[in-house]
């Protein structure tokens, strides 16, 4: 799943009727999703956008294998109107920390840096998209996920030659979806890097049907839970059998398990 | 191959950063202060990093020069290490760095100059004793050779200080700079080897056993003194069919009598390291056996490790004399 954080209303139109997201009722923030994204619309700043982040993966049940990207309008100084961007490093200007998005995909854009600011920026005084929430967004979406799956895309809304007193819903609305072709494209790249992600931290194929089978204790689960990756990387073949089944308890399907292992070939070949 | 470049701001016009920026000059160029910032935040997965790993140009302030672990050497007094470069452009299961660092990007450390007036120091407080160096322990010594040009800055070093010993370690075919380069008695090129079934199922973009022999041949022709490392060595059920005939393939090209030196020491990691590792890669089959925690470090059981060490000890006997043989043991 995807999760998108938008600051404004009018930002957050175009993508729902693309991805024909629903809105959920209630809560603190709105919140739009289908089964493969959900949005949220956080307000302007970088609190209120931190704030959205956590309140949306609240919302989501705080899983870990989630990808995040903020997307939503910046200034530039000299980029032109509408060009869409890939954000490669964030930078709050009022600690100046710095964040860098690992570009670990091939990019739909081009890249370039960003600095977020509390008050709208005219004057543009460093090379840079300049926004107010990304930091916000950024420092907590990687409080819940690694930082391979964190991103913001930004869409040019003013520069030198057009100021921000240009900008209204009906403009921000167009400038998101002439921009939806390189949004489906991340989000795609990111949910499949998540789904790579939750690929190998699934649990074991038959953990299910010991823990249904036999009463573990917690530490005896995470004991199954190794014993099991390790078959599972070394056979292709089930573990179970009557014999196993057959056991009395827990503790002894460990120690059937080690004997099994113990017993298992580990085997390389050429191929 | 690299299409994203970090630069601190400190190396930004470092004439060495302005030319690898050339080398790719599509790539990506970012400006950090600190390599820190990118490299060690730690909500990082070096398994997806790895698909795209960036490089990251940067100036090495301290610790330069670091004393080796023990266990690690070949008998001198004086052992050290220093890498110009943090991680690999191969991606063997087994290496520690998975383990050891958050991120897979390279980072280069441009300032060679401060390398060598670290090793020069080193070398001075030696007093004229036997002093050992090795380089490729937090990377390949020469797989970006062609990129960092470091061997060929730092080799010209060694070659006016013959009391110190130099150890390039790699598994890589980049030997251009050597081939170019006078040989020099007192550095040793050192090429790991596992056996191909191995290789192939362990260590990804390595290139094939065969090619690194073709290299060493190469190399030997030339006069360079060659080392042999079989560390890792990783027990699986046919290791003694395999090692023995990975010992004959390689002593069947190579004059074993030029050889510097021969090095055995079973899979072994940090137990931290380990723990990383089997978070990161659950699906491995290298880390899915029993593996015994000793000292902090995580082997093969005792009888395992001390079966597989005899073996190729006594199978090496067939070549190499003993006096060059050395096991490598921190546990």
């Amino acid at each position: 799943m995807v999760h998108f954080v938008v600051a404004l209303q009018a930002e957050a139109k175009p993508l729902m009727d693309h991805f024909g997201l629903r809105r959920r009722t209630g809560g603190a923030f709105p919140v739009f999703e289908n089964e493969h994204v959900a949005l949220i619309v956080s307000g302007m700043g970088k609190v209120a956008a931190a704030a959205a982040t956590g309140y949306l993966h609240a919302q989501t049940g705080n899983r870990a294998c989630r990808a995040w990207l903020n997307i939503g309008i910046a200034g530039h100084g000299r980029r032109a109107i509408g060009d869409g961007v890939l954000v490669h490093k964030i930078t709050d200007q009022i600690t100046g920390r710095s964040w860098y998005p690992p570009l670990t995909f091939e990019l739909p854009c081009a890249s370039d840096d960003l600095i977020s600011v509390d008050e709208p920026e005219t004057k543009y005084r460093k090379n840079g998209l300049y926004d107010m929430e990304a930091a916000g967004f950024y420092a907590t979406a990687c409080r819940f996920t690694t930082a391979e799956l964190v991103h913001c895309y930004k869409v040019v809304s003013d520069n030198l030659a057009s100021s921000t007193g240009d900008i209204n819903a009906r403009n921000v609305r167009a400038l998101i979806e002439k921009r939806l072709d390189a949004i489906d494209i991340l989000t795609q790249t990111l949910r499949a890097l998540a789904a790579r992600l939750a690929e190998f931290q699934s649990d074991p194929r038959e953990l299910a049907r010991f823990l249904k089978h036999w009463r573990f204790t917690v530490s005896e689960q995470h004991q199954l839970r190794r014993l099991l990756l390790h078959w599972q990387a070394r056979s292709a073949e089930t573990v179970w059998s009557d014999e196993l089944a057959a056991l009395p308890s827990a503790n002894k399907a460990l120690r059937h398990l080690n004997r099994e292992l113990d017993a298992l070939p580990i085997e390389y070949s050429c191929t | 191959m690299i299409r994203t470049i970090y630069i601190e701001r400190e190396v930004a016009d470092h004439s060495r950063t302005r030319k690898i920026c050339d080398k790719f000059a599509d790539a990506v160029k970012i400006q950090c202060e600190r390599y820190g910032e990118v490299f060690n935040p730690k909500a990082q997965n070096f398994r997806l990093q790895k698909r795209r790993p960036a490089l990251v140009l940067a100036r090495k302030h301290n610790g330069m020069v670091l004393k080796t672990p023990e266990g690690y050497g070949i008998g001198d007094n004086h052992n050290y290490y220093f890498s110009h470069m943090l991680n690999c452009i191969y991606d063997c299961r087994y290496c520690f760095l998975q383990g050891m660092y958050r991120s897979a990007h390279y980072v280069l450390f441009v300032n060679y100059e401060d390398f060598e007036t670290a090793i020069v120091s080193k070398i001075s407080e030696a007093n004229g004793e036997t002093i050992s160096f090795f380089s490729g322990y937090d990377c390949d010594s020469l797989a970006l050779e062609p990129i960092t040009g470091f061997v060929e800055h730092v080799l010209p070093l060694f070659a006016r200080y013959r009391n110190a010993f130099f150890e390039l370690r790699t598994k890589s075919t980049q030997v251009r700079s050597l081939l170019r380069t006078e040989p020099l008695p007192n550095c040793v090129v050192a090429f790991s080897f596992t056996p191909q079934e191995i290789s192939a199922a362990l260590e990804n973009n390595v290139p094939p056993v065969a090619k690194r022999v073709d290299t060493m041949v190469r190399l030997q022709r030339q006069g360079w003194r060659l080392g042999l490392r079989f560390d890792p060595m990783i027990y699986h059920q046919d290791y003694q069919a395999h090692y023995r005939r990975l010992f004959s393939d390689l002593f069947q090209r190579l004059d074993a009598e030029r050889l510097h030196s021969v090095t055995l020491g079973a899979f072994r990691l940090p137990a931290p390291y380990h723990r990383n590792l089997l978070r990161l890669y659950p699906d491995e089959r290298l880390f899915a056996t029993t593996l015994e925690p000793s000292n902090g470090m995580v082997s093969y059981k005792a009888p395992i490790r001390d079966e597989m060490i005899a073996f190729c000890e006594q199978e090496l006997q067939r070549y190499v004399a003993p006096d060059i043989c050395f096991s490598c043991s921190t546990l």
